[in-house]
């Protein structure tokens, strides 16, 4: 059987779309494509009952009240209203601190620092060396003008697990809202807004085989969580979210939602075998180190540092494996990874990671190809690299002065 | 883990000599750092993703580079700079090995703006092979 | 015979062209991603950038950067909480309500009046325009219940002559009639992909070169760090196949006048005096026509056309579901009889001639019926 070329394991930055996303999409854009706000004809009310069908799925896979989904643009969207949102509303009552985490993704970190500029404090907690937080650090740091905490679930880098329900449990003991960048962990690990005292998630269409350009918001209405929308306009989504909602998105991602719930067990048992495979055969080579908890991750996401080998000639050599690198090359500051410096990783490994994303359609050809040919790769570019004569030597490379221009 | 779009739509543009260079480089390996005849040059550092180590061989009658070899941790571009460095430098004088430039390296492998400085540590990676073995070899001044 | 829906609300949305829905679900095959260092990556890129030009080409805007959105409504919000040095912000009370609601804290918001013909009115804008030069004017090309057409590059003059800024909605204009950025001389302009053939859920947002808004939307560096979130690549691949088709259907859209004229004719003939048409005197795109009869309640007239396979709106979508009528209507009508009335047919390509027939015949007995009742 031949595999397709390039092997796609690069999950963590967008999925295929599943094929029984597709078809409903496109039935949806061939027929039902009234602006579901229209209320006066057939093609309104029937666009409006297929985005409230596709906002109970996505309400039910989290355990929520489809009254407290909201769509939007996708997660990015998502988490500039949660973050912005929730600090100028609460603002007034002199509740002007946030609590974050340094490994965040950039959408959460960049709000934060706005809202920094706008005279709010912020407070990136750092992660261990595991790339999980301290909860003691988390309930040192909450004070009287905490409004909101942001931990992200699954960390798109590495993959490693935050404890939501802890953090959840902290955070309503302390009466400060919590938010939760949702987007690697919706549909892929069981999530339940209740039982993890969430206030606020962040979900992705294109993260869980749907499509581009939709996502959600989920805001709790009781105890009420209140925010001030980031855009204003024909006040659709009870206001929270002015603008046409995109029937056809709508249903995509009410679609992927629905058969993450019937197949999120079936799918974490096959890419956790997957997963287990490759990781132990990558391992063999030797002076490969997988960052973050090893316990505490989604199978899918196994971020490795290849001492030796920089990142983008990696990359390039295995470029029949469509992957991702937390090389500086492959940054457009040039500098390396900052959820890998965040969890202490030097510069020089930070150099070497690449990330192997595994998914719903990831077969065992192409994991045996991929190990294949990153083995043999490995060894060609390791035999180039003056570093790994040096490890090898057990030679420590902070012990060299090197004479960088 | 964002990545800068233009700079990738380059990146995939790499020059066809830039990709043969890396796919099939000349002169990996190493000579033997002790020699007397061998000049040695190791530059960059891992914390910046760049090391180059460029040795040279030379033939002390004729004073002509009669062998190179390179290792390098670095991005494609790095890979291709060095190993045609190491083309270039084999059969040149020693004299006249100085005078490769990183200029004549991007030129060579049309090397996207956002990677001259891989051809720049070429450059420096020769220089010090040169210094190391003009270092090695230096006449003791008759007092 | 006509034996399906027949679909006269146009402006409220319109459906997906199928060479659009075509090529999306080509890109919906792969996971394309602009921002992946793979080939997939690289392809994505093409699409987008070749998007960009087919867009560039359709509203000869070479001059502008274009920075895709989810659609209008955040391309107006990015721009009215993104703009530098302003202080004022100034709009008449015919704009949609993504410009109308859009009143960020920051800023200073001045409301022009506007005239019966459902157009600024210029002497307002004049007066109230500030002393200073850092305000924004934001004035829509056409409007999306009456189809006024507004003078915008008349407007355009007088804001660049206190040195000001002025932002245009030209959601309902695209694909309707020529739209020519630079001839208006607009510093930026709100776009929609799902108003003429695109798909629902992306947008753009045009910006001058030269010219520096903050982001809405942070977080990664899409689109020049002017708008994080990953690119919606199928969509814009479906809003760069309607750009296409909308510059070669121009000259074909403009002929839908004649279907226009031949409702306006048709309700002439059956309402009488107690028909009023709104901004007859001034320029309009050529599919819409904003009506309202004597004493008519537009849900019930709304629930008739329904029954009879017919739909309409009653006004902007945006409006449609509240109790409060058309904002603009009051401002439209003179006489109070027409408040509870208005009407809004908007046509496409797909409409013909059999369907306003079958139209005046259904509205005929409405009107009859509504005259009954009203005895």
């Amino acid at each position: 059987m031949s595999i397709k070329l390039p092997v796609y394991l690069d999950y963590q930055a967008t999925t295929p779309i599943d094929p029984r996303v597709i078809e409903i999409m496109l039935h949806t854009m061939q027929n039902d494509f009234g602006n579901p706000h229209s209320r006066s004809h057939f093609y309104g009310w029937r666009a409006e009952e297929l985005v409230e069908i596709a906002r109970k799925q996505v309400a039910d896979l989290i355990n929520a009240n489809e009254k407290e989904i909201f769509f939007t643009s996708g997660a990015t969207e998502s988490n500039n209203i949660a973050l912005k949102g929730v600090a100028n509303f609460y603002k007034s009552n002199q509740k002007n601190h946030i609590i974050t985490v340094a490994t965040e993704h950039k959408c959460v970190i960049n709000s934060c620092r706005d809202l920094e500029q706008e005279g709010f404090s912020v407070t990136f907690l750092p992660v261990q060396k595991n790339g999980l937080i301290d909860l003691e650090q988390l309930k040192s740091a909450i004070t009287p003008q905490t409004c909101l905490v942001s931990v992200m679930a699954i960390n798109n880098e590495i993959g490693v697990i935050q404890p939501l329900a802890e953090i959840g449990k902290i955070c309503r003991q302390h009466q400060v809202f919590f938010h939760t960048d949702c987007a690697q962990a919706f549909g892929k690990i069981p999530l339940d807004v209740e039982a993890m005292n969430i206030d606020l998630m962040s979900i992705s269409g294109h993260k869980i085989y749907g499509p581009k350009g939709i996502g959600a918001i989920f805001i709790r209405r009781k105890p009420r969580v209140r925010i001030k929308p980031l855009f204003s306009g024909g006040g659709q989504e009870r206001g929270i979210r002015s603008g046409t909602v995109p029937t056809a998105l709508a249903v995509g991602l009410g679609k992927a939602a629905e058969i993450a719930k019937q197949e999120m067990q079936q799918d974490y048992q096959k890419i956790s075998k997957l997963s287990q495979k490759f990781a132990s055969a990558i391992s063999n080579l030797t002076y490969v180190y997988l960052n973050g908890d090893s316990q505490n991750r989604y199978a899918g996401n196994l971020n490795f540092s290849f001492a030796g080998i920089e990142g983008e000639s990696m990359i390039m050599a295995i470029k029949d494996l469509a992957v991702s690198s937390g090389s500086a090359c492959t940054s457009a500051s040039l500098e390396p990874s900052y959820v890998l410096y965040a969890l202490g990783v030097g510069a020089d490994l930070a150099h070497t990671s690449i990330r192997f994303g595994l998914g719903r359609f990831t077969t065992e050809e192409e994991i045996d190809f991929a190990i294949n040919l990153i083995t043999s790769k490995v060894q060609k570019l390791r035999n180039m690299s003056p570093l790994w004569d040096m490890i090898q030597k057990g030679i420590d490379l902070n012990s060299i002065q090197w004479h960088s221009h | 883990m964002a990545f800068s779009l233009t700079y990738f739509y380059k990146l995939m543009s790499y020059s066809q000599k830039l990709l043969d260079h890396y796919e099939n480089p000349r002169n990996v390996g190493s000579l033997n750092d002790q020699a007397k005849n061998v000049g040695t040059g190791l530059v960059g550092a891992p914390a910046c993703g760049d090391v180059m180590q460029l040795q040279i061989e030379v033939d002390q009658q004729s004073g002509k580079i009669i062998d190179a070899k390179f290792k390098t941790f670095g991005c494609g571009s790095a890979i291709a700079s060095s190993s045609l460095a190491t083309e270039w430098l084999i059969g040149k004088e020693i004299e006249n090995a100085g005078q490769i430039t990183n200029k004549e390296i991007a030129a060579e492998l049309s090397l996207p703006p956002v990677k001259i400085h891989c051809s720049l540590l070429a450059e420096e990676a020769i220089q010090a092979a040169i210094a190391d073995y003009t270092k090695k070899n230096a006449k003791p001044t008759t007092e | 015979m006509i034996t399906q829906s027949i679909y006269f609300d146009h402006n409220a949305t319109t459906l997906l062209s199928p060479e659009a829905l075509l090529a999306m679900s080509q890109v919906y095959q792969f996971p394309y991603n602009t921002s992946a260092v793979h080939q997939l990556g690289n392809q994505a890129n093409k699409l987008v950038n070749e998007a960009r030009k087919n867009l560039q080409n359709l509203l000869n805007a070479h001059n502008y950067e274009v920075i895709f959105t989810s659609g209008s409504t955040e391309a107006t919000n990015t721009v009215f909480n993104g703009i530098k040095d302003v202080s004022d912000i100034l709009f008449s009370t015919i704009e949609h309500s993504s410009v109308f609601n859009c009143r960020p804290k920051n800023k200073n918001i001045i409301e022009i009046a506007s005239n019966q013909q459902g157009i600024i009115n210029i002497s307002d804008l004049q007066e109230k325009l500030p002393k200073h030069s850092n305000f924004l004017v934001s004035a829509m090309l056409a409007n999306n219940e009456t189809g006024s057409i507004q003078p915008v590059a008349e407007i355009a003059k007088i804001v660049h002559q206190k040195s000001g800024l002025i932002h245009c909605d030209i959601v309902q204009a695209v694909g309707k009639i020529k739209v020519d950025l630079e001839e208006l001389n607009v510093d930026f302009a709100s776009v929609s992909a799902h108003k003429f053939g695109g798909p629902q859920g992306v947008g753009a947002l045009l910006v001058r070169k030269g010219l520096d808004i903050e982001p809405l939307i942070l977080g990664s560096k899409q689109e020049k760090g002017k708008r994080a979130g990953s690119l919606n690549v199928a969509g814009i691949v479906g809003f760069s196949v309607a750009c296409q088709q909308a510059q070669e259907n121009l000259v074909e859209f403009a002929k839908i006048s004649g279907l226009i004229d031949k409702l306006q004719q048709g309700l002439k003939t059956i309402c009488g005096d107690d028909l009023q048409i709104f901004s007859q005197e001034v320029p309009r795109i050529p599919n819409t026509l904003f009506f309202s009869v004597a004493k008519q309640n537009s849900q019930i007239a709304l629930i008739h056309c329904d029954l009879h396979n017919i739909c309409l709106s009653a006004g902007s979508a945006c409006s449609s579901g509240s109790i409060n009528q058309s904002r603009i209507l009051k401002a439209l009508a003179t006489d109070e009889k027409f408040w509870q009335g208005g009407l809004r047919i908007s046509l496409g390509l797909s409409n013909t001639k059999e369907e306003i027939d079958y139209f005046l015949n259904v509205y005929q007995q409405f009107y009859k019926l509504q005259q009954k009742l009203c005895q």
